[in-house]
């Protein structure tokens, strides 16, 4: 990610063309999208969450009879008054409405406490569709629609479309019950608003997964190297969304903590107990934590100081970041200073999502470093395959593109037989390092024209073992290991994937022997 | 030149390089869904919506796929103001704007991939201006300056609440205050003796333990779907500063008093807790709202044949206990750390009831008034001694409410 202040060209010409340069630089210089997928998956899970518990409240809070029902809504969007003020200095001058000329306009005092002759407009503009979707069965089925398709979202499939839908559907909810609305509910919106301007889905994601597997399948099809490297390309509407979230978070911290210092409360250092000690809000209702607060309150001085410290932290946190944030030396500080408050917010008022969705907009700001570290650390320790395949065969590159979509880690090198005898510029040896060639030389005779995984033991499997190996050792698949567990999975994988030797067939010919002269080694 | 073998080269990258069948498909889709609205109007609303959508769907794909040519864009505008025409027909006023919004957005899109490098850079950043001197107009309107109220009312208003931006960001500002609750008193018909049928639902109530249920005494659950129970209630707390009534404070607690009198409900008379807060009319219709639901869903529990005659509301604050109350050994739940406040008699259908029990003309003299929970003996309670008071409390809320008290209320 570009986003490093330190980083930044050195100023040169007039001072206009200093600020362009710098803000060109902030707005429009690509950046890795990693990260953006990285927080898709993170508040696509959320997402999908929130909108999953509206499942027992459906009607509740959406239906035809809810809490505020279709009939208070119309009223809410049709009629809800707003004024301007005036141009000149009347507004002043006026004590109670307009005098009404007509019983519509007594009435209309009677509710909105003006005259309709005196709101600049009237209603809300705003789009869901249960405004217009009320029958139980049929919300349900919207409902659910969404549902998968946050879940799609949040997975990364069709992102572009996918995320667009989600936000549309998450809008549907919130505009249908404006009284139920939170925090949460605010920063979930610029989330996925900001997730549908930039290319979310280019990392952490089946459309990441499926690109492998449709490069790499293009690629042997032609009788071409499978591409060596799938890292995302860096793009400038990605770093045009992060910058968006990370000013977007700024402005947050600013206005809610310059909006603190209205209170007396963050003054005399008391207001944290206002949280705290709130029954709805905070776990008072456990007795050891209402033995803590009796602690602290019966020992005024300790009491001062923790809510002294609660407070300046707070303070301290809000006005601070939003300018030493982007300053490098103090970005991690500032970081850790914001996880912290809104973890104190998730255990004291019990606002776990609004304070994950904040860690959310928070992750905006991690250094591009750190989540490469992230991205690789599933690599360490991880095993590392040879499968080797015939590119003539459709269905053995075909399966072979499907391995190298789902081996996110690139756990697995490809070994193609089909090479001996092709000129040499076909094959793709040159694209690979010294040792990728001779890490993939050698297999038995007997398997050559076989799909068959070598284990890093040198076993060689075949069939179903194949797919076996591969769920045990690919990052990417071993959370379904348990499904090899279930009895008769083995016996209906070997009968899909008939081999007349699906165990292992023992250990391959030692790497440096065999060698056949042209053999191809494909990353 | 170049640009056309990037293309190409793109082209055989992409799973789907060529935009013009998902974008056609579409755009014939849109068009036969709003072709059968305006034939059939009502006949197939689901139809239409669903042909509309899936072309949208498809139309959308074709701009990811060929998201640089204003062509593209272009028919997709058209796609959407299609779209608009098809929803207007079946009367789904809220899908038309999203689709005039989507025209105008694919609109720009168009406008953009026409620019060059150089001028797109420049229209982009005037959008970024745009779109956060919106937010920026929500955070100052508030209570803000001139310039940032005719901005938000003239400019920003639609675009901000359409896309759901308005909020100010003032959290737990200027303090922290304590939370809202709802009481409601639903009455049934009486039985034959003319005695009441009545039951009380509590918005967010809690069990035993503390953990929040639902009036149907089931776990509410997540804690999500608890803090949303507790801003619904926040939406009924905004008061109204206004007051063109006619009927000064003097007079109204002088009304109170008269009225708290002949039925012994004392006032708090505590200087730091105002005791009469009217809300505002945007709280009114919500709580309008909320009678018609809890009179709609909450039938009575031994006799659910009995019709709804109507309903009291009561919104609570839940006092937050002090360091020093905490320390004397207060327990944040005592009756006493809620005030509630009575916001009307309502019927069934949300219509608020005027009860003259001052038979003077004038509105029920309870009304926005605090009815106060407080100790036995609580006048002849010696003054400065710590500690909560002891004794029983009495819940003049039940008094007011003319129902017994079935251990439902604090």
């Amino acid at each position: 990610m570009s986003g490093r202040a330190d980083d930044r060209l050195s100023a040169s010409g007039n001072a206009v063309t200093n600020v362009a340069r710098n803000w060109i630089w902030f707005w429009f210089s690509p950046s890795d999208p990693t990260l953006l997928g990285l927080i898709r998956l993170f508040a696509g899970f959320l997402t999908f969450w929130v909108c999953l518990a509206y499942t027992v409240d459906l009607q509740e809070l959406f239906g035809p009879n809810a809490w505020v029902d279709l009939q208070a809504l119309q009223e809410y969007r049709t009629e809800m008054p707003y004024r301007a003020r005036s141009f000149d200095w009347s507004e002043a001058d006026r004590n109670g409405p307009l005098p009404p000329q007509n019983e519509d306009e007594r009435r209309y005092i009677e509710r909105y406490g003006l005259n309709p002759r005196e709101p600049h407009t009237q209603g809300y503009l705003a789009f869901s569709i249960w405004y217009h979707v009320t029958d139980p069965r049929w919300m349900m089925v919207v409902h659910v629609s969404i549902l998968v398709v946050v879940f799609l979202f949040m997975v990364g499939f069709c992102t572009r479309i996918t995320s667009v839908l989600t936000w549309l559907g998450v809008l549907s909810y919130t505009q249908r019950a404006p009284t139920t609305l939170f925090g949460m509910d605010t920063m979930m919106n610029l989330l996925l608003i900001y997730l549908m301007i930039g290319p979310s889905g280019a990392a952490f994601s089946v459309d990441s997964l499926i690109v492998r597997y449709w490069r790499t399948w293009r690629a042997l099809r032609a009788r071409r190297p499978a591409p060596a490297s799938f890292k995302p390309t860096p793009r400038i509407s990605a770093n045009f969304a992060l910058r968006c979230m990370q000013f977007n978070l700024c402005l947050i911290y600013f206005t809610s903590g310059v909006s603190k210092l209205l209170g007396q409360a963050w003054w005399s250092g008391t207001a944290v107990w206002g949280t705290i000690a709130n029954p709805e809000f905070s776990p008072i209702h456990y007795e050891w934590f209402l033995a803590f607060l009796r602690f602290l309150a019966s020992h005024r001085w300790l009491w001062e100081v923790s809510m002294t410290a609660g407070a300046t932290f707070t303070l301290a946190t809000e006005l601070g970041f939003p300018f030493l944030v982007w300053l490098r030396p103090w970005r991690w500080l500032m970081l850790c200073m914001a996880v912290m408050l809104h973890t104190g917010i998730a255990i004291f008022m019990g606002l776990n999502t609004f304070s994950l969705m904040m860690v959310g907009l928070l992750m905006s700001f991690l250094p591009p470093e750190t989540v490469q570290w992230f991205v690789q650390l599933p690599s360490h320790g991880a095993r590392h395959l040879r499968l080797a395949f015939n590119s003539r065969s459709r269905r053995q590159v075909r399966a072979v593109s499907v391995v190298r979509g789902l081996d996110a880690w690139e756990q697995v090198r490809l070994v193609d037989h089909a090479g001996r005898g092709r000129p040499t510029g076909e094959t793709v040896a040159s694209v690979n390092s010294p040792a990728s060639v001779d890490s993939a030389s050698g297999e038995s005779a007997s398997h050559s024209d076989q799909l068959h995984l070598i284990t890093p033991e040198g076993e060689t499997r075949t069939g179903f073992a194949i797919f076996e190996a591969l769920v045990r050792s690919l990052r990417l698949l071993q959370p379904f290991i348990p499904l090899l567990l279930i009895p008769g999975v083995r016996r209906i994988g070997t009968n899909w994937f008939p081999t007349d030797d699906n165990a292992h067939v023992g250990p391959g010919p030692r790497a440096s022997r065999s060698q056949p002269e042209n053999q191809k080694v494909i990353r | 030149m170049a640009s056309v073998e990037v293309t190409r080269q793109r082209d055989e990258e992409a799973l789907i390089g060529n935009p013009w069948p998902l974008l056609v498909s579409g755009l014939v889709t849109i068009a036969l869904g709003a072709l059968l609205s305006s034939l059939f109007k009502d006949a197939a609303p689901w139809l239409t919506v669903l042909l509309v959508s899936v072309g949208a769907v498809a139309v959308g794909g074709a701009v990811v796929v060929r998201y640089d040519s204003a062509l593209v864009w272009g028919l997709a505008a058209l796609g959407a103001s299609v779209g608009s025409v098809g929803f207007q027909e079946i009367g789904w006023d809220s899908a038309q704007l999203l689709f005039i919004v989507l025209m105008a957005a694919a609109g720009v899109g168009a406008l953009l991939a026409l620019l060059p490098t150089t001028a797109r850079w420049i229209a982009i950043s005037a959008l970024i201006v745009l779109h956060f001197g919106g937010i920026l107009t929500a955070i100052c309107s508030a209570n803000g300056t001139w310039v940032a109220a005719t901005l938000w009312n003239y400019f920003y208003r639609p675009h901000l609440q359409f896309m759901y931006l308005n909020n100010a960001y003032h959290f737990y500002s200027p303090e922290p205050g304590p939370a809202v609750l709802m009481w409601f008193c639903i009455y049934y018909e009486p039985n034959a003796d003319e005695s009441k049928n009545w039951r009380w639902v509590k918005v967010p109530d809690f069990d035993k333990e503390g953990h929040p249920i639902r009036p149907d005494g089931r776990r509410l659950w997540p804690n999500t779907e608890y803090t949303r129970r507790l801003s619904m209630v926040e939406s009924i707390n905004f008061p109204e500063f206004r007051d063109f009534s006619g009927i000064t404070l003097v007079e109204r607690q002088q009304r109170r008093a008269k009225a708290g009198a002949f039925r012994h409900i004392p006032m708090l008379d505590d200087p730091d807790i105002p005791e009469y807060r009217a809300p505002n009319e945007i709280s009114k219709i919500w709580i309008e709202a909320y009678v018609r639901h809890v009179a709609r869903t909450y039938r009575h529990e031994k006799k659910p044949e009995l019709a709804v005659k109507s309903v009291k509301v009561y919104r609570v604050t839940h006092k937050i206990a002090n360091a020093k109350q905490i320390a004397d050994g207060w327990d944040p739940y005592d009756p006493m750390m809620y005030l509630p406040y009575y916001e009307g008699e309502y019927e069934p259908d949300g219509s608020p009831q005027n009860n003259f029990l001052v038979e003077d003309g004038l509105p029920d003299p309870f009304l926005h008034w605090l009815i106060p929970i407080l100790p036995e003996h609580w006048r002849e309670r010696a003054p400065f001694r710590p500690g909560p008071p002891e004794g029983k409390r009495i819940n003049y809320v039940l008094i007011h409410a003319g129902v017994k008290d079935e251990d439902i209320l604090p």
